[in-house]
């Protein structure tokens, strides 16, 4: 059943880490913003479409953006 | 001495036969035979399976120097069967036992039980031999706990002095052509020490034989008392956590309860003393020194109170160093907790296997590495990553208890598999020994984590645009005409909106800096 062993290696390296971190949460506070600018620009006449998908990147960037967060400061989820 | 015969065994050669109770003997002497038969039943359970053999050399080399002991026995056996009796004494008190032959190969060894024999106390071994009629062992035990201080009590500045006790014979179950013991001790300082001609001391050496022909299970008791300020680092309590994590984390958090166990201290404790001539307190313990596996990085020791600074690391030794000081010095009974942790690559010690590729394989040490430190119960969780199936743990020496549990730490909805385990009496040496656990998991499982993240952002965001499809005007709700702005320029709207916000906080945060020097007008 078992056979030779390799080495596990993380799919992302601890050294990409930071630079992660900072530009996944960037683009991620940047749909942030762009969301937030449109539900108040647009009071009474919104777009669900438009909304749902300022929103899904921004929770997708801000998601990953988070977890690297978390890794780099050490809470290894 | 006299064997009770195994029929099924003939080839026994020393063995007396009992007969059959005869009819016309009557009750009496069928008592007497009972009695006989109670009276060595030890001796049946001792001797009935042994294969025959004949040591016919053993060099035993007894290391005293530190808190626990190490023997070393080199024994050339000759004889038939494949099945050689070790017997070692005092067997609670065996920590560590490592049998192979003098090519390095292991041997399979099963304890067979306590037993007493000619007022000696063993344990029993089964060693399962290569074949061949005779053969080299190499036998290493490791014992805990056998030096006593004595005098148990001793002053701040006293040295300390241990008595060790053993058998100036190797204890076997066969004879011994030819066999010596030497004892090598921390110092030349001897007080006492049993004599069996020929016995020779040699500075911290002292050789016991050669002695010649000894029968099995020879007794004659052997002491020593000496001179050992080696720490007695007993560590009472060990609990070790290992977690896993497949982003490519290995972290390890080890709790130490640790209880200076050599002499006690007779009177008070004397800080001016203390102070003034540390090096005259010599069985005091000040410093420890923990080796950590290579790759550590990360690392930290703290105890309840908070972080201990008094501890240096040295990551580029190998292994990489941890010495530190405890918050209080270790004098004989005092006691000390405190915890140190690091993070360890996952490529050096944890591996997927190449045939089944959801199948992991951890392979981390089994205690710290603390030196001079023996366990009394360890216990060692591994919090394995969330969705593991078919965990199991294979080792090549016997664990006391092995229970699967849950463990719910960050971003977990089901919780963590774990797996702890425990054992009783454990020396490091433990760790070159190969111990694993392996397990399945899925690398889907691995996006879980990040799922879980951006659907609590997204909920975060309908949540907004749920609350934005409210009004909370008292009066009448605002009826918004669509500004006459092209398809495409909303954005822009929406920016120039933004600037006009930014220039009403300007204006009024002006206003606000402005208003000192209106006060100071009033």
């Amino acid at each position: 059943m078992s056979g030779q062993l390799y080495p596990y290696y993380g799919p992302v390296s601890q050294a990409l880490y930071p630079t992660l971190t900072l530009f996944l949460n960037l683009a991620g506070l940047f749909f942030f913003s762009l969301f937030i600018i449109y539900e108040v620009t647009h009071v009474g006449q919104k777009n669900l479409f438009r909304e749902l998908s300022l929103a899904g990147l921004a929770s997708f960037f801000l998601g990953f953006g988070t977890l690297f967060l978390l890794l780099w400061t050490g809470v290894y989820v | 001495m006299l064997h009770l015969c195994d029929r099924s065994r003939p080839r026994v050669p020393d063995c007396i036969i009992l007969d059959q109770p005869h009819t016309t003997t009557g009750m009496r002497s069928t008592s007497l035979l009972l009695g006989l038969i109670l009276f060595s039943s030890a001796l049946i359970v001792a001797a009935a399976d042994y294969d025959t053999f004949t040591n016919s050399k053993i060099k035993r080399r007894i290391e005293a120097s530190t808190a626990t002991v190490k023997h070393t026995l080199a024994i050339d056996y000759k004889g038939n069967g494949n099945k050689y009796h070790l017997t070692l004494l005092n067997p609670s008190k065996v920590a560590y036992l490592n049998v192979t032959t003098n090519l390095g190969q292991e041997l399979k060894t099963t304890y067979n039980g306590e037993h007493t024999t000619n007022g000696l106390t063993y344990g029993s071994y089964l060693v399962e031999l290569p074949s061949g009629d005779s053969g080299k062992l190499k036998v290493i035990a490791i014992y805990s706990h056998v030096l006593r201080p004595f005098p148990e009590k001793i002053a701040q500045n006293e040295k300390q002095l241990v008595i060790f006790e053993d058998n100036h014979y190797i204890v076997s179950p066969y004879e011994t052509t030819e066999q010596t013991t030497t004892i090598d001790l921390s110092s030349d300082r001897i007080e006492s020490k049993s004599e069996k001609s020929p016995t020779s001391a040699n500075g911290k050496r002292i050789t016991y034989g050669a002695y010649n022909n000894i029968k099995p299970f020879s007794s004659s008791p052997l002491k020593v008392h000496f001179e050992n300020n080696a720490p007695f680092l007993t560590v009472k309590k060990y609990l070790r956590l290992v977690e896993i994590s497949h982003w490519g984390n290995i972290a390890i958090e080890d709790s130490f309860d640790i209880t200076h166990t050599g002499a006690k201290l007779k009177t008070n404790f004397n800080r001016a003393e203390y102070q003034r001539n540390q090096n005259g307190a010599p069985a005091h313990i000040a410093k420890m020194k923990e080796y950590l596996p290579n790759g550590a990085v990360d690392v930290y020791y703290r105890d309840n109170i908070g972080n201990i600074s008094t501890s240096n690391f040295n990551e580029n030794a190998k292994p990489p160093t941890l010495e530190f000081q405890p918050r209080t010095m270790l004098f004989g009974g005092w006691r000390i907790q405190f915890e140190n942790g690091y993070n360890l690559p996952s490529d050096k010690y944890l591996f997927r296997d190449n045939q089944d590729s959801s199948r992991y394989v951890l392979n981390v040490p089994f205690v710290a590495q603390l030196e001079d430190a023996v366990y009394d119960e360890v216990e060692i969780k591994f919090i394995l990553p969330e969705g593991v199936k078919k965990a199991e743990i294979s080792t090549p020496f016997s664990l006391d208890s092995e229970t699967i549990g849950k463990h719910y730490t960050y971003l977990d909805t089901s919780g963590r598999t774990t797996i702890t385990i425990t054992k009783r009496n454990v020396v490091a040496d433990y760790n070159t020994k190969p111990f694993q656990v392996s397990y399945h998991f899925s690398r889907s499982s691995l996006l879980q984590e990040p799922i879980l993240l951006i659907s609590t952002w997204f909920s975060f965001f309908v949540f907004v645009m749920v609350l934005s499809r409210f009004q909370f005007r008292i009066g009448k709700p605002v009826v918004v005409v669509p500004p006459p702005a092209a398809k495409g320029d909303q954005m822009k709207t929406g920016v120039a909106q933004l600037g006009e916000l930014m220039r009403l906080l300007y204006s009024s945060t002006s206003s606000l800096l402005a208003y000192p020097s209106t006060s100071k007008q009033l």
